[in-house]
């Protein structure tokens, strides 16, 4: 499934999941810059087995020490929620 | 500290990333001057963002008929179409300690000498972030980092004179279910510096040297033995796989 969120005077942030109750299968993707870019696959796997919840989602990729460029949390989690719509 | 300029160097599309690697690694650890190198490639290339997906961004098809050489770079950022003699890139190897904290500050400061230069040749060009070369007719370029511990690799490609249908073809953009309309023909509008004056490629590149230099200590280099020899290596090991430029 495919969720993406062009963020005003940001990035595209796209997101491909597979949900069966949690998600799983997390790929995180687009024309955005997060630092140090290994942070990404760690939120990635923060957020597989989790239920599609907005609060709790938004927490826990904040939990991830990154620097997000180009898109926020919420953004991120925006195109999660309209993935699994 | 002494800025070594480096304007010459042809070289495949992965080359050019192995050059960026390791010349950025070698001031993170502190075993170099700051340097500004200029790219010249002997082939079209697409180097994509580090966070894109290769299936999504690109029409393999189109690139495989042509044989373009796709290469994802250690940046993020979107994905850019070039060809030899068609556009202008370089890469700048700055010490973290030289660069604003903020992002979009830095991005807007270190590209900044570029838009100057650009503005005297009489090409309108300004800046937008986060990290867009702007022209009132459309994008001009792009720019993208990555920060280390100590070093901060910047590097910004502008089509001097690129062949935007071809560009088109290539690269699926727009293509993304995405209700915002503006987006589509927002990234369709790209304009070209010789869309706007008549200097010759070399020349432009002569302009941005003067202009990134003249507030500098600096001296004309090239690349040594070790950093082309270390850069091959991390061409077989990295960016010539295809398990690093397709991953995503």
């Amino acid at each position: 499934m495919r969720g993406s969120k062009k963020v005003e005077n940001g990035k595209l942030v796209k997101v491909d999941v597979e949900y069966d109750d949690v998600l799983e299968d997390v790929k995180i993707h687009g024309d955005f810059f997060v630092e140090p870019p290994k942070r990404l696959k760690e939120i990635e796997e923060k957020i597989e087995g989790l239920k599609p919840e907005r609060e709790k989602l938004i927490d826990n990729v904040q939990e991830i020490d990154a620097r997000l460029i180009g898109f926020s949390e919420k953004d991120l989690v925006d195109a999660i929620m309209e993935a699994v719509k | 500290m002494k800025w070594r300029i480096i304007k010459e160097g042809e070289y495949s599309e992965a080359m050019h990333h192995a050059i960026d690697e390791v010349l950025t690694e070698k001031l993170d650890n502190k075993n170099m001057d700051p340097a500004l190198r200029f790219w010249h490639r002997r082939n079209t290339s697409i180097p994509i963002g580090r966070f894109q997906s290769y299936e999504d961004e690109l029409e393999r098809e189109f690139i495989e008929e042509h044989d373009i050489e796709v290469v994802r770079r250690i940046t993020g950022g979107g994905a850019m179409f070039s060809e030899p003699g068609k556009v202008i890139t370089y890469s700048i190897y700055i010490p973290k300690d030289s660069v604003a904290n903020g992002i979009e500050e830095s991005y807007r400061e270190l590209d900044s000498f570029a838009v100057d230069a650009l503005n005297n040749l009489g090409v309108d060009a300004n800046y937008a972030p986060l990290n867009d070369i702007e022209h009132s007719e459309g994008k001009l370029g792009g720019a993208a980092q990555i920060r280390k511990e100590n070093a901060v690799l910047h590097h910004t490609m502008m089509s001097y004179d690129l062949n935007i249908r071809r560009m088109l073809k290539a690269l699926r953009i727009g293509k993304e279910k995405v209700s915002d309309k503006a987006i589509e023909s927002a990234e369709k509008r790209v304009t070209r510096i010789s869309d706007h004056v008549s200097h010759s490629r070399e020349d432009v590149i002569e302009t941005l040297i003067e202009k990134f230099t003249e507030d500098k200590e600096w001296e004309k280099g090239s690349l040594t033995g070790e950093e082309l020899e270390a850069a091959e290596s991390l061409v077989d090991e990295k960016f010539g796989s295809k398990e690093w430029n397709q991953k995503l």
